[in-house]
Parts: structure tokens; sequence; C-alpha cells
């Protein structure tokens, strides 16, 4: 079938000529909205994998971990041996409370009724061999009712089922010293700073940080000569702060020296206003053996372009910090927490318009070199609220680009946004068995 | 006018400006080897759009070695191909007809005169696995080995399916 090999030219031919369907906007229109939707899916796609991540790390360490440890070990004096458990329901905090008020309420009731020290003490239920305990394991002088202890370990009981079930006639009442507790160290709970946070622990949470963005422009070294006459008149100058933001996922670790470390994975966001209204009326004439502007063609009136363009520029990145901090206990439940680091940030999109330093025509952001890698530098320092499993802070951050925001082979401005607003976040505290 | 490379770096920063450049200068070409390679101009004009996402996220890994749009051509192709597996058993039962061979053969010169839609219509009716060697060798200028390669199937295979495409879309030329 040699002799049908003209049918491939025939094939070619035809093909050259243009399609018989012609191609739309609408056709770049639905291209367009793809690649915004798959820049959406992209963006959900890294929160995920964020999101499995710090999820992983959480339930692994939440399987070797335990918040137990948090009660510190001096509010409660036991013996040793085999009422660990008994030990441990006591150092329960809402125990601890409960015993205070307790404790409260038989002072009160010392005072009023001037009962004395009871001499009787069943052994048949197991409450009252901790009414037992109390009256044999001690040498303090508390004088307190029956009836009144037996009130407290009926409470006690019915709070923490699992505190007497497991024990057995083999364990020596004697051996517990609750009175101790209440006589001696009770009070000097509420005193001290939460203790918690001297534990070394981990701390996984959320963070929003609104910000007022604002940007340092210097010349470059290399090609400040092509910067337009008029371009800060025109441009440099009505450019201006913009709120900003930035949320994502962190993950502390503290250690039992007050310092921590942290990271995480943010999505940030920064911005410009802009407010160009002139009219371009010369071209700049560039020199062609070096980076220079040597002089400026002037345009015919008919030739003029207006520039007026009124809009918020904004540059979206993917931010992964590096900190570290040192805290300090101000009170029972406050502390003060300084941190200092450094961020990756890679750009991911920007959007908007803005007039180019060279001819001052108005250029999407898009058209414009950026480094998409960028290094940028934190500074925070704020109060925290600290319960046993939880943190919420408030703090100012302020942060910096390192490097230059503009790719400087080919810019000739040195831009480095900068970032002065308030972090706001939530952590869960995970701690080590 | 914006030269290739310079679309293409710009493309490669993700600039949006120059993506809707390059749509706007191959985008008819490429229009063409999708109605090439589809059976009706809707499927070729999602094939378009999707060909062009591809070729804006691949854009990256183009290194300069062959035309912008030689290599945009083969994405368009691949990604054809990829969709004709998707559907593959729409023409698997098709077998050759020998009534093919005995259609009479008409001179290039009578068959030149046929206007370049009535070949490409003429194209699209054959089976798939026909028009598709036959546009990826004749049109595309891909080499039986590649052929072999992207379809999954021997060189001698198709060999012989650009020689039996051949013949019909020869007995389908002289009908016309």
């Amino acid at each position: 079938m040699d002799n049908l090999q003209h049918i491939d030219d025939l094939l070619k031919r035809a093909a050259r000529e243009p399609a018989n369907a012609l191609v739309t906007e609408s056709d770049w229109n639905a291209i367009e909205k793809k690649l915004k939707q798959r820049k959406h899916r992209i963006y959900a796609l890294w929160f995920f994998v964020a999101f499995v991540v710090v999820s992983s790390v959480t339930t692994l360490l939440f399987n070797s971990f335990d918040t137990d440890e948090l009660i510190s070990p001096h509010t409660v004096q036991s013996s040793q041996g085999t009422a660990n458990e008994l030990d441990q329901d006591i150092k329960a905090p809402e125990l601890q409370n409960s015993i205070l008020q307790e404790k409260n309420t038989i002072e009160t009731s010392k005072e009023t009724n001037g009962l004395t020290k009871s001499t009787e003490a069943s052994t048949t239920k197991p409450q009252n061999r901790v009414v037992n305990t109390l009256e044999k394991g001690t040498n303090t002088d508390l004088n307190k009712p029956v009836t009144k202890l037996e009130t407290i370990n009926h409470n006690l009981n019915k709070r923490t089922p699992s505190l007497f079930k497991n024990i057995d006639d083999n364990i020596h009442p004697e051996r517990y010293k609750p009175i101790a507790l209440l006589g001696t160290e009770i009070d000097d709970i509420a005193k001290q700073p939460n203790t918690s946070n001297n534990e070394s622990h981990l701390e996984i949470g959320f963070a929003f940080t609104p910000t007022i963005s604002n940007k340092v422009l210097s010349e470059s070294n290399t090609l400040a000569g092509l910067i337009n006459r008029n371009y800060y008149n025109y441009i440099g100058d009505n450019e201006g702060a913009a709120f900003a933001n930035s949320y994502g996922i962190h993950i502390q670790y503290h250690s039992k020296n007050s310092f921590f470390f942290g990271t995480g994975l943010f999505m940030a966001q920064r911005s410009e206003n802009v407010n160009y209204n002139y009219t371009i009326t010369d071209f700049p004439i560039r020199n062609p053996n070096k980076p220079t502007i040597d002089s400026y063609g002037i345009l015919v009136p008919s030739q003029y372009r207006k520039i007026q363009f009124e809009g918020s520029n904004s540059y979206h990145f993917i931010e992964i910090p590096l900190n570290l901090g040192y805290k300090q206990a101000i009170s029972r439940n406050f502390e003060i927490r300084s941190k200092v680091g450094v961020s990756y940030l890679g750009l991911l999109s920007s959007v908007g318009k803005k007039g180019d330093s060279y001819d001052l025509e108005l250029k999407e952001l898009s058209e414009l070199n950026f480094n998409t890698a960028n290094i940028g530098l934190n500074l925070r320092t704020g109060v925290y609220y600290n319960t046993p499993n939880f943190t919420f802070g408030v703090e100012p951050v302020y942060s910096r680009n390192l490097n230059s925001f503009t790719d400087l082979s080919s810019s000739s401005l040195d831009i480095k946004p900068y970032n002065y607003g308030l972090n706001i976040s939530t952590n869960f505290k995970i701690y080590r068995k | 006018m914006i030269s290739d490379e310079e679309l293409i770096r710009r493309c490669q920063h993700n600039d949006q400006s120059a993506q809707k450049m390059l749509f706007e200068k191959y985008a008819n070409k490429m229009m063409a080897t999708c109605m090439r390679y589809c059976k009706n101009e809707e499927d070729a004009r999602d094939l378009l759009q999707e060909g062009y996402i591809k070729v804006y996220t691949n854009i990256k890994k183009f290194k300069g070695n062959s035309r912008v749009d030689t290599w945009m051509t083969r994405i368009f192709i691949n990604l054809a191909l990829n969709k004709q597996r998707e559907g593959r058993n729409k023409y698997d039962h098709f077998e050759f007809d020998p009534k093919f061979e005995k259609a009479p053969l008409e001179t290039e010169t009578t068959q030149e005169k046929l206007e370049p839609q009535t070949v490409l219509k003429a194209l699209n009716q054959l089976p798939e696995k026909y028009k598709i060697v036959l546009n990826m060798y004749a049109i595309d200028d891909m080499s039986h080995k590649e052929i072999a390669n992207e379809l999954g199937i021997t060189v001698g295979s198709s060999k012989s399916r650009l020689s039996r495409g051949r013949v019909m879309l020869n007995a389908l030329l002289n009908r016309k």
C-alpha cells in the first residue's frame, strides 16, 4: 500500500488549515476558572496535609503522654506501697478543690458547734475505712466531727468512684495522711503559680494574626539607574499600608526551663494599598551599554496615557516559622511569653496591579518578578492565660522580610515588606507521662 | 510581539497575562489537534481546556529543547490518548472491513482537489485505532516506535494500523 502514501500528504495539508471550530473567549474563561479552582485545591491540600500531620503527631504523642503529672506532687503527702491509685486520685484538681471546700466547711462547723474528735469509726463500709484512716494515720490536732468526715468521704467517694473500689483489706489505712493535706498545704495551692507550666510538654493549636502591612523601599545597587525620574512622585509615594493577616496551625515544645521551640504551617497574606493617578507623557531611553536611563523621549499628546487606579494588592504566602521562646509566670494563671524566630515565606500568588518603576506602565503583579522563596524575621511578646490543658494568648507581633521581595537581578527596587499586628492563639497542652 | 521564550519564562512565573497570551497564540492550532483526536467539537473543547491546564501546570518542565507548540501538541495528544484509553471499549470491538481493500484507487490529483475539511471529516469517520495512528504518524510526525510506546502496542501493529487506515481513508475520500 505504498501507493497510498500521498494520503499522508493530504492529511498534513488539511491539518495546516485552522480548525473548523473557533476558539472563543469563553474557552479562556473556563481555563482561567479551572486554574483558580486548582489553586484553591492546592491550598486545601496543604491544609489537609498539615491537619493530618498535626493530628497524627498529636495522636502518637497522646498515646505516650498523660496529663496526670501536671499536678505538683508536693500538694499531697501520701505514703508508698499499694496506694498509688488513691494517691493519684487525690491529686486531681477538682478533688483538691472539693477537699479545700470541705475543709473550710469543717473549720466553720468546728467554730460554730464546738464539736470534738470522734472516737468511733465503722469498718464495715468502704468510706468509713477512710474515716479510720483520718483518725489513725495522723498525728494532727484537728478535731473533726465524725458525721462531717463521713460526709467528706461520701462526697469523695461519689466524685471519684475509682478511689476506693480497688482498696481491699490488705491496704493499711494508716498509710494515708489526708489530714496533713488538709491541715498544712492546701492553702498553698491557690497561691502558687500553675506548676504544670514547668513540666516539659507540647502545645498544639491555632493562631490568627491580623496585621497592618507596609514595606521598606530602597534602590538596588546595580539597577538603580533604571528608576524612572517620576517613579516616586507618581508611584512610590502613592503606595501605602494595608490590612493583612495570617492563620494556621502551630506546634510548640516547652522545656522544663521555661524555654520553648515552635513551628507550624500558616497561610499569610500581605497587602499594600495603591492609589495612582498620573499621566505618562514621556518614555525612558535606556543606555544600551549600562543599566541607566540616558534621557526621556516626549510623547505627543495623543499618545499620553492616563493611569488611574486605586486598589489593594495582595500577596499570598505559605509560612513556616521556626521560633525560640521564653516564658515567665506572672501569676497562677498568667504568664508572659516572648518569641523570636525566622519564617520561610513561599509566595503562592499575587493579585493586583502596580506601576512599573521603569516605564510607569500599570502592570499586573503576575507580570512582575518577585522572589518566591523569602525569609522573614518575627518578634512577639504577649500575655498567655493558662489552664491545665489549654492556653490562650494575645501578643503584639512584628515581622519583616530579611531578603528583598523583588528579584534584584531584574528589579531596580529593593522591597522589604513588614507587618505589625496582634497574634491571637489558643493551644492544647500534651504532657509527657 | 513577545517572543515564545519570554512568554514561557513569564508563564513559568505564573504570570496570568502571559498565560492568556500563550492561549491566544496557539489556541487555534491546539483546537485543530483536539478536533483531530476527538469525535466531536464538545469533546475537543473539553480537551482544549484540560490541555491548557496541563500545559500551565507543567510549563516549568519545558526546557526549550523543542518548539513550544510542538511540546504543547504532545501534551494534547497524550491527554487525548489517555481519555480514549478510559473509553477504550467504545471502539475496541471494531474489525477491519476487507471490502475497503477493494475500493478503487483514485489518482492523487483527484483527491488533492478535496477541501481540507472534507479530508479531516473523512479522517474523523475512521475507527479510533486507525484514526489515531494516522494522526500521529502522518500529521504529528511521530515514528512507529513512538506510536507503539504511546499506545502500548507493537511497532508491527502500528504499521499495520497505519496501512489499513490509509486504505480506509482512501476509500472514504473516493466516495466524496
